[in-house]
């Protein structure tokens, strides 16, 4: 035990601090920035090893830095048309700098026509766009065929579904302003990654999440400054 | 497991027999080697009657002590033991299908088991048996309803012991076969809580056949067999089977094994094994009863440790009592052991002799210890057991012989122990002093190197006895404790040990002798230097400084060693954490050694400075004008004569902090588990519809009003609640995400407040009554449970942590949830019927369907509070776990949930209704009743569910659940209780011994004072001031060290293994009855031999021998 530790020790001895007096500071001032995540089961954490902290959303707020105020919105299994249900009209009341829009694989899985999937982000997007001063990034659908959980379906056909589900949101994007994030090209190293899906094949394990944080921070990264000092943040 | 404590009496009986039995016969052999040192020292034993019996009734009490603890840990076990076992009657195990599946088998496997067990001699009754759970039973004759119901019906061919049942009024034996297919016998509960009467008509219904119910008559109420007090009802095999549409089949085979119930869990794991060989796969065998005994005694295992430590801290007591009695017992005798060494006898003699005198006290005292022990664990039981009749659960008093042997031996062994102890620090004397009966004389002490070039001479071939040629080597070694070298040594070694062990107990021991050996060491460096310089500057007057100065140095030595440890011993246990240090392990002893650390480390700083610290008091008594003689001489003699000072001291000090510690420990237990109006929120009948709902609380009380006047008349208050399964987000919170809360729609006296006292209220809002205004009026806004709030938000609140939101609570009621008969679990072992979403929120559903997730994902609302009382209006988003909508609602006020069953987010219908617009009402509608003081709650109760039976009314009366649910701990709590009256009792009796053994031991003195003057009024007033002062300091020291330890105890949430939310309780009124108490029992019991020996003429008392 060297020396160093026994005073450490016996130093660790006096009394320990007392609790906070009377008045608390809350934790989001007004100068915070607030992102907020709409999307599904990724977001909600699903496939990670500790949901509530391993999401991609929570993942992207420690990268936007100590003065963004996350308010995750993912809940496993939503479609767009859910979403914007039960998950816009919160969304529209936190007053957002920031917001990522990440839905469509549900979409798919439950057969929703890629006119009516359109349609909906069309009206969420917009709805983003009139009612908040946010910028607003949007994920497209990643390869799907290179994930095990699709194993099962036609490939080819699949390769087509997505490729016209990304038209519509590029479409969707396009019309209301918001940004595209390319998941389908700029994630394409899911192949060499096989450690980004967790044990499910469908969902981004803790280091996939991690990943996907990166690919959204690296195209929202240039834009900090503005988001900031739109809000007053330093 | 056969204790509550952490360690078995029984297990340790035998080597402690062994060990007195060793003691007995090595005194035997010293007394045939020196008879007349046994004569010596049994003549003083009926010398004088009174001081004989004041001697054995000190050391008794060591012994009562230890048995009395023993005795009561017999009766917690076979209490425990019992209510563990009493919802399985006489069945030790069951058959089951793998998995818990209760679908049918064939009865042919029932044989199977018989025939697997027919050889083993351990098995009494075998009973194959098809069983239903969750039926609802109505009884169209008295009016009521019960859901929850098992329907059993047993094969009771060779079923022995298990369908041994007999008639709950009369105890007439009853016979299965005498039941007709169209009869159903009743157990004891389910007769009580429907009313029912032999020739009742009763009703069946089940989810199994919807929309028809089966009709029987009832043949009679039972108890004993394997039924419990779970309701159940019997039915023949065919009818149940008819019922259930199965034909020749069983679902569980029951197994009695031999014994009374609860002595045949040993025989269970060898029965189980048996059957795992010769049952098919899909069956397996489990020990029911030893599984339910083992859970209820971890269950208990708190108060195993509470216990634990009273029966250490009683030990101490106890042997700190033998050393006192006896060490006023040998200066009482000083000039006779005096005039004995002068005559020849040896030191070792001196021991010997005291020895055998001391035995003779002790073998009388452990035999008395032992019964009177038995008395008070008799006492406390007897007193305990009325209230806890209530229960229903049998409690008799219940004593191993093994647990009595080992108080016997404990008790003997640690009385000589520590007599041996005492008589050789007694012989330690100079024969001239002890005649004249003068204090010792300053012993001559040679310094370490001066020790050393003795010993090393010693080494030199001489003619002297090897004995004498080691004793210098014995004052070398001596001497290196004295001047702290070897604790010092010793400390490190055990600092290094601690730290890599992370042994929190040898760390704490490690710093503490380390501390020994610097004090002592800087103690003999300064003397060492002072006699130095003394000798190099002032040779004339060396010695003359060298006593001032070694008296300083003791005076601070003292100070600082005694003052360190208790300041080191009283920090927190967690006092590591804050730097990041892992917290050291610890558990009992950790906590035993703190307290005896800081009540001695507090004597040794008082003891030796009392003089100083009593010249204000000495002053101020002084001013006294006629008795300042008398207040002189009163604090003269605790100054002067220290170490008796301290040792009575100590013991005062102990006794008040062991009572203080079990007061607050009992306090807060009885607090947290014993307080069942408490847990009911006020409320006394709680109750739900199971056929069609009532309408909500207007309905049902003009219903009530028209229908049955006099029961509404009985109402003081109806509230109503219906759980809603809601999603929670808070966007204001740090990484805000959605989680899951129970939450309820409230009506009626809610909305008033009763039965919700808020903890914390929005900030703007002057008035609970404001808060409850804003919730009835102002859609949107609601109060929430403080178990919704994180750990820092309560603690800014100045609120205790929750029990932490469970399964049960969630889509429960907001008030009761869990409880028999209120609970939803049915709904949550089913949640794809009662949470059936597809899409939204499904995966969220599925989250409050799982125990474990919920507790992981349940809310914790963060940063809302601002300080005491005070929370920021905190914005919420909720949806209905079934829909697909959401909802702003606005938290205003907190409530209070101390006592852990009031959980929810509370609101009005209207709050509500934007995400339940379209959905079928979810669960249940829970109505809650508080009746007028004076009311039956049971007649109530039947009253209430009789005017509502077209709506299946169930009702419940809360105070019978909550205790049912509580009743171990009610029943060991008001025990501690007991514990701490049987201390209080025990301590008063060690305190007026040691009292009225100190006069006694100075009737000489007493004599001298009254021959120079004194009256006998000034004697007494002179011991009343004297017990006084060691009365109110020790009583001070016990209070203040007992409550900084109970502080630390609970601080670190010492019981958190076992249990959550027990906070401290200090109960004051009861502190300072303790402490009035102690002082005054100490004073009185000085008093009167004090007026005795005052009444005795002066020249008889110096006589006195």
């Amino acid at each position: 035990m060297s020396i160093f530790t026994l005073a450490a020790m016996l130093v660790a001895c006096g009394p320990s601090p007392r609790p906070a007096a009377t008045v608390r500071q809350l934790a989001t001032s007004p100068r915070d920035f607030t992102y907020v995540a709409i999307g599904a089961s990724d977001a909600f954490g699903v496939g990670a090893d500790d949901p509530a902290d391993d999401n991609w959303p929570t993942a992207l707020s420690h990268l936007l830095g100590s003065d963004a105020h996350l308010v995750n919105l993912g809940i496993p299994g939503e479609t767009v048309a859910e979403a914007r249900r039960t998950e816009l009209p919160v969304a529209l009341d936190a007053k957002p700098s920031l917001v990522t829009v990440w839905l469509g694989v549900n979409d798919i899985v439950q057969s929703v026509s890629v006119k009516e999937y359109e349609t909906q982000l069309e009206a969420l997007l917009r709805a983003l766009q009139q009612r908040t001063h946010a910028r607003v990034f949007v994920g497209n659908i990643p390869d799907l065929t290179l994930l095990s959980f699709f194993a099962g379906y036609d490939q080819t056909a699949l390769q087509v579904t997505i490729s016209h589900w990304n038209a519509a949101i590029a479409q969707a994007v396009a019309a209301t302003g918001a940004s595209l994030v390319d998941l389908y090209a700029g994630w394409n190293e899911l192949a060499a990654h096989p450690e980004y899906i967790a044990g499910d094949g469908l969902h981004p394990s803790t280091e996939g999440a991690k990943r996907l944080a990166e690919v959204f921070f690296s195209q929202i990264k240039p834009l900090l400054p503005t988001l900031r000092a739109a809000t007053g943040a330093p | 497991m056969n204790s509550v404590f952490e360690f078995s009496p029984d297990s340790v009986a035998k080597p402690l027999a062994i060990a007195t039995a060793l003691v007995a016969l090595l005194l035997i052999w010293q007394a045939t080697r020196t008879p007349h040192l046994l004569r010596i020292g049994l003549r003083n034993v009926p010398r004088r009657k009174l001081r004989t019996a004041l001697v054995v009734f000190g050391l008794m009490l060591a012994t009562t002590f230890v048995a009395s603890a023993i005795a009561i840990d017999d009766t917690i076990v076979l209490a425990v033991k019992s209510v563990a076992v009493y919802n399985l009657g006489r069945i030790d195990e069951q058959v089951v299908r793998r998995g818990g599946s209760t679908a049918p088998f064939s009865a042919a496997f029932g044989d199977e088991v018989r025939d697997a067990l027919a050889s083993n001699g351990h098995v009494a009754g075998i009973a194959p048996a098809l069983t239903l759970s969750n039926v609802l039973v109505a009884d169209e004759t008295a009016r009521q309803v019960r859901g929850g119901v098992t329907a059993l019906a047993i094969d009771d061919v060779g079923a022995g012991p298990l369908t041994a049942f007999s008639d709950s009024s009369s105890g007439a034996a009853i016979s299965l076969s005498t039941l007709r297919d169209n009869q159903i016998l009743l157990n004891r509960n389910t007769a009580q809580l429907l009313n029912a009467h032999t020739g009742d008509t009763i009703y069946l219904y089940s989810d199994r056949w919807p929309g028809s119910r089966y009709t029987f008559t009832v043949a009679g109420a039972v108890t004993g067999g394997l039924l419990g007090d779970a309701p159940t009802i019997l039915l023949t095999m065919p009818a149940l089977s008819r019922v259930m549409q199965v034909s020749n089949a069983v679902n569980v085979v029951y197994i009695a094994n031999t014994g009374n119930g609860l002595s045949g869990v040993g025989f269970s794991d060898g029965i189980t094994d048996t059957l795992r060989d010769a049952l098919p796969g899909f069956l397996a065998a489990h020990a029911v009863k030893a599984d339910g005994v083992a859970l209820s005694l971890r269950a208990q295992n708190i108060f195993g440790r509470i216990l634990t430590l009273f029966t250490l801290f009683a030990f101490a007591i106890g042997l700190l009592l033998i050393f006192l009695i006896f060490s006023l017992l040998a200066a009482e005798r000083r000039a006779e052991l005096g005039i004995a060494r002068a005559v020849g006898m040896r030191r070792s003699h001196v021991v010997i002799m005291l020895l055998f005198e001391g035995a003779a006290y002790d073998v009388a005292a452990a035999v008395l210890g032992i019964a009177s022990g038995l008395g008070l664990g008799v006492l406390i039981v007897g007193l305990v057991s009325p209230i806890i009749a209530r229960l229903g659960f049998p409690l008799q008093f219940d004593i191993q012989p093994g647990g009595m042997v080992t108080a016997f031996c404990l008790g003997s062994l640690f009385t000589l122990a520590t007599i041996l102890l005492a008589a050789w620090n007694i012989s330690r004397m100079t024969v001239a002093s002890a005649l004249r009966d003068l204090p010792e004389p300053p012993a001559l002490r040679p310094g370490p190197i001066t020790l050393a070039r003795e010993a090393f001479a010693s080494l030199v071939p001489s003619g002297a006895p090897t004995g004498n040629r080691l004793l210098p080597w014995g004052k070398l070694l001596g001497s290196t404790f004295t001047t702290g070298i070897v604790p010092i040594i010793v400390g490190i070694l055990l600092l290094r040990a601690a730290v890599g062990s992370f042994d929190g107990l040898l760390f704490a021991i490690g710093i503490s002798v380390l501390a020994v050996g610097l004090v002592l060491l800087l103690r003999w460096t300064i003397l060492a230097a002072i006699a130095l310089l003394a000798r190099w500057r002032f040779p004339a007057t060396a010695a003359r400084t060298m006593n001032r100065a070694t008296e300083r140095s003791d005076r601070l030595a003292a100070l600082a060693l005694g003052g360190g440890l208790a300041l080191y011993w009283s920090l927190p246990f967690d006092a590591l954490q804050s730097l990041g240090i892992p917290r050291f392990t610890g558990g009992i002893p950790l906590v035993f050694v703190a307290g005896m650390m800081m009540v001695f480390g507090s004597v040794i700083a008082l003891a030796p400075n009392l003089d100083l610290l009593l010249k204000p008091v000495s002053w101020l008594l002084t001013q006294g004008g006629r008795l300042r003689h008398v207040t002189s001489v009163a604090l003269l003699y605790p100054a002067f004569h220290r170490f008796r000072t301290g040792i009575g001291l100590a013991l005062f000090s102990l006794v008040c902090f062991t009572m203080i510690v079990m007061a607050c420990i009992a306090a807060s237990t009885t607090k947290n588990y014993d307080n069942v109006p408490q847990q009911a929120s006020g409320y006394d009948i709680a109750g739900q519809p199971l056929f069609q709902p009532v309408g909500g609380v207007n309905a049902l009380s003009q219903y009530l009003r028209a229908r049955a006047p006099a029961t509404f008349d009985a109402m003081d208050a109806i509230s109503s609640a219906t759980p809603v399964p809601l999603g929670v987000i808070q966007p204001g919170a740090p990484d805000a995400g959605w989680r899951v809360y129970p939450a309820s729609e409230i009506d009626g006296a809610f909305l008033e407040g009763t039965g919700l006292p808020l903890a914390a209220r929005a900030q703007g809002y002057t008035s609970d009554t404001d808060v409850w205004h804003d919730v009835r009026t102002h859609p949107g806004d609601v109060v929430i449970d403080a178990s919704a709030l994180s750990p820092g938000d309560l603690a800014a609140l100045g609120l205790g942590t929750p029990a932490p939101v469970s399964a049960s609570q969630f889509l429960g009621p907001p008030l009761g949830a869990g409880l028999p008969g209120l609970s939803s679990l049915e709904a949550l072992n089913q949640p794809t019927t009662s949470v059936t979403v597809e899409g939204g929120f499904s995966a969220i559903a599925l989250l409050a369907s799982d125990p474990t997730l919920v507790s992981q994902y349940h809310t914790s609302l963060r940063d809302i509070a601002l300080g005491p009382g005070i929370i920021a209006p905190t914005t919420l988003w909720v949806g209905d776990l079934r829909g697909q909508s959401v909802s702003k609602v606005r938290v205003i006020g907190v409530v209070n949930n101390v006592h852990a069953q009031i959980y929810g987010l509370l609101g009005t219908p209207a709050t509500f209704a934007p995400i339940e617009r379209g959905l079928q009402p979810f669960g249940n509608e829970y109505f809650y009743f508080g009746i007028r003081p004076g009311v039956d709650a049971h007649n109530e109760a039947l009253a209430l569910g009789s005017a509502l039976l077209e709506n299946g009314f169930e009702t419940t009366v809360l105070q019978d659940v909550l205790l049912s649910v509580n009743g171990p701990q009610v029943f060991i709590s008001r025990v501690l209780v007991g514990l701490v009256g049987l201390t209080l009792l025990v301590g008063m009796a060690a305190l007026a011994v040691t009292g009225s053994r100190a006069v006694v031991e100075r009737r000489q003195q007493i004599g001298m004072l009254r021959a120079l003057g004194f009256r006998r009024s000034h004697v007494q007033v002179m011991f009343f001031i004297e017990s006084l002062l060691i009365g109110v300091v020790g009583a001070g020291l016990g209070l203040a060290l007992g409550l900084i330890l109970c502080r630390n105890l609970f601080a670190v949430d010492f019981f958190a293994a076992i249990t959550t939310n027990l906070t401290l309780v200090v109960p004051w009124r009861e502190l300072a009855l303790i402490c009035g108490a102690a002082i005054a029992a100490s004073a009185l019991a000085a008093l009167i031999p004090a007026w005795q020996a005052g009444r005795i003429a002066p020249a008889d008392a110096l006589r006195y021998e």
